[in-house]
């Protein structure tokens, strides 16, 4: 009977099917490796695209707040003013822009706090802009109002 | 027999070994090129929106079939405009045009003065990427 530890036929073989096994599992990770970052790559331009959605709703409104078409002081502080679709239209840039509300806080008509929600859908993606803002009467025609940004807050 | 076997194993499974190693490395670079375009984006229309949230909109004017926006501020005279040829974005600063975005395929600003804002559209594209591209649009602030 030939020894076991001292036979060496078949080990070519055998190691060969080791090496290739190795390689093959090397490779296959490789591939799922740049599959899945390819994959967050383009998850991430549809964030991108999402948060700018968003940003062009809040900074539509701003601008109808600023000329006075949208007049909030006249808003009662527990309402909630919504702006799309009435008046900012919701497809934008290929993406849609979900909402835009606003509601104020405070009774004065000169100076009040707003907080304005604005929401980016680009694909599966979605992005909730939180803004925060003072709003006052403004000296210097033709705008109405004055807006200064007091937070910007991102939730995805 | 052995050795026959086991380079007929080893030619079957190598073009496919290969073929998934050529793969892996082929996401890898389109990966890396879409990642270094959205960044290009992202940096170019961040520091675009920035600035413009500043811009008198009186001053706002528009060239080259809207690859060029010039405005002043409180402080200076500013502006933005696509560089076909070394395809970047630039910025107007002390009388010089600076490049701040590389990659950059297009860039269209449109303004409408009657709202007193301004949209902005990046393109952009590198190596064997696919183009890519970002839209926003920006309230002038001060008036």
């Amino acid at each position: 009977m030939k020894n076991l530890f001292t036979d060496q036929r078949g080990m070519g073989l055998a190691l060969i099917i080791i090496l290739t096994a190795y390689i093959f599992i090397i490779g296959c990770s490789a591939l799922a490796l740049s599959i899945s970052s390819r994959r967050n790559a383009g998850l991430e331009i549809c964030r991108q695209k999402a948060y700018y959605t968003a940003e062009a709703g809040i900074e539509q409104a701003f601008s109808l707040i600023r000329s006075g078409r949208i007049d909030l002081s006249a808003v009662d502080s527990a309402e909630t003013v919504h702006f799309v679709p009435d008046y900012i239209a919701a497809d934008y840039a290929g993406g849609l822009i979900g909402y835009v509300k606003a509601f104020r806080a405070g009774d004065s008509e000169e100076k009040y706090i707003i907080t304005m929600e604005s929401l980016g859908i680009f694909q599966q993606a979605r992005c909730v802009l939180r803004v925060e803002a003072e709003i006052s009467s403004s000296a210097d025609p033709p705008s109405l109002y004055k807006i200064r940004v007091l937070s910007w807050k991102v939730n995805e | 027999m052995e050795i026959i076997i086991a380079l007929t194993v080893l030619a079957l499974l190598f073009p496919v070994i290969a073929y998934m190693q050529a793969k892996g490395t082929a996401s890898y670079t389109f990966t890396s090129q879409q990642v270094e375009v959205q960044e290009s984006l992202r940096i170019a229309l961040s520091k675009m929106s920035t600035e413009l949230k500043t811009a008198s909109p009186s001053t706002v004017r528009i060239s080259n079939d809207g690859r060029k926006i010039s405005f002043d501020n409180s402080e200076r005279t500013a502006g933005f405009r696509y560089d076909p040829y070394s395809r970047e974005v630039e910025s107007y600063i002390n009388g010089v045009w600076l490049p701040f975005a590389s990659n950059i395929e297009d860039v269209l600003f449109q303004y409408y003065p009657e709202l007193a804002v301004v949209d902005i559209t990046v393109k952009g594209r590198n190596g064997i990427s696919e183009t890519q591209e970002l839209t926003t649009t920006v309230s002038l602030r001060v008036r």
